[in-house]
């Protein structure tokens, strides 16, 4: 309900909005001086950019530890307590043709489970930084799409505490490429709620899950 | 700039039965193929009467293209000749145009009367608005003693 008071408010001040630093004499084909026939017509060149927000959800093996203040690696003795957890931000710019779109994503994410040391407080977080390549097509209300997102995931885990200074933390660097689905549904054509699920091309262990509303320039993107 | 554009985008969402987000359509309504269409007769500061003011909606779930140089304006004049009028268009800017599914749009066009003062009455035969569905010929009649459509 908040949101579509939002759009109406922002929908009564789009006409000042186009206006602005033209005085428009009338609105009749031929007299206008601003505004022009058919600027509701997708045959006005107007990019089909789309941003997307949403919360993302990322599970992937950690490397075997090197502490700054250790000599060696730590090693976990199963692999599964180098298992991490990462919940945060996905913030994604994206545009394209009808059919194919590509941009960039960026999460930043907290970290909910990572290897444990023993007798030290464990945080830490991750921060993704992807290219997107994507095809997608429209049925009604809804689109559905796949696409690859590859890039470099940098995760900083600390076993520091409260420390103010602290040796205790590894930062480590992965590469990441992503198979993806989409679906998503449009409420109205400038606005999208959907969901990503993602499985890592080259680390069974990796996945990711998006939820996430999109702004369109273009109603629907333009998809076929 | 994109601001603006995307505000416009908002401002072009089509809700369904003769409505858009920010208000319900003004006029005479009438449904050509995919398009909810309300036709009005308006008045302007600057253009000469007649002037049809133009609400649409695309309800389909694709585009559609919108021919307005398909739209043919009759008029009835006080001898009860019936003429058609040719719409004002100075700079050729009516043309087909796509308009995306769930979208809508406006526009005011005036038409050239060979009399002196406006017409008392003015059909609108939308029939081929909707290039991809043309539909019957169904004018619709505005004015004062019009009767909607035909």
């Amino acid at each position: 309900m908040k949101t579509l008071v939002i759009i109406a408010i922002v929908a009564s001040l789009a006409p000042r909005a186009h206006a602005k630093g033209c005085h428009e004499v009338s609105r009749v084909v031929g007299y206008e001086h601003c505004f022009r026939f058919g600027g509701w017509s997708r045959d006005e060149h107007v990019f089909p950019l789309r941003l997307e927000v949403g919360w993302i959800h990322q599970d992937f093996m950690a490397k075997p530890l090197m502490l700054s203040g250790d000599a060696v690696a730590r090693t976990a003795g199963d692999a599964d307590s180098l298992a991490t957890v990462a919940d945060g931000v996905a913030v994604r710019w994206l545009g394209g043709g009808r059919l194919v779109y590509g941009g960039l994503e960026m999460d930043t994410s907290g970290l909910e489970r990572e290897p444990q040391v023993p007798d030290l407080p464990a945080s830490g977080a991750s921060w993704s930084f992807l290219g997107v390549f994507g095809v997608h097509a429209s049925l009604w209300r809804f689109a559905f799409g796949v696409e690859v997102a590859a890039g470099s995931r940098i995760t900083l885990f600390s076993y520091c505490g409260d420390q103010k200074s602290c040796a205790q933390q590894d930062t480590q660097f992965a590469g990441v490429i992503d198979g993806r689905v989409r679906a998503e549904v449009f409420p109205v054509p400038n606005w999208s709620l959907g969901v990503i699920y993602g499985h890592s091309m080259f680390d069974a262990s990796a996945q990711s899950f998006i939820v996430y509303t999109g702004l369109h320039f273009r109603a629907l993107d333009g998809m076929p | 700039m994109r601001l603006a554009v995307l505000l416009l985008a908002v401002a072009g969402c089509y809700l369904g039965h003769f409505q858009n987000v920010r208000s319900e359509f003004v006029g005479t309504r009438a449904q050509v193929g995919c398009l909810d269409v309300a036709v009005a007769l308006t008045d302007d500061a600057t253009a000469p009467p007649p002037i049809v003011a133009y609400e649409f909606g695309n309800r389909c779930s694709h585009e559609t293209i919108v021919d307005f140089s398909a739209v043919r304006v009759f008029a009835t004049g006080a001898d009860g000749a019936r003429i058609e009028l040719r719409p004002y268009d100075p700079k050729s800017e009516l043309r087909p145009m796509q308009l995306d599914a769930f979208t809508s749009g406006e526009e005011r066009i005036a038409y050239q009367s060979p009399w002196p003062s406006p017409p008392p009455v003015v059909c609108v035969d939308l029939s081929g608005l909707d290039h991809d569905h043309p539909t019957p010929a169904t004018p619709t009649c505005l004015g004062a003693g019009a009767g909607g459509p035909l």
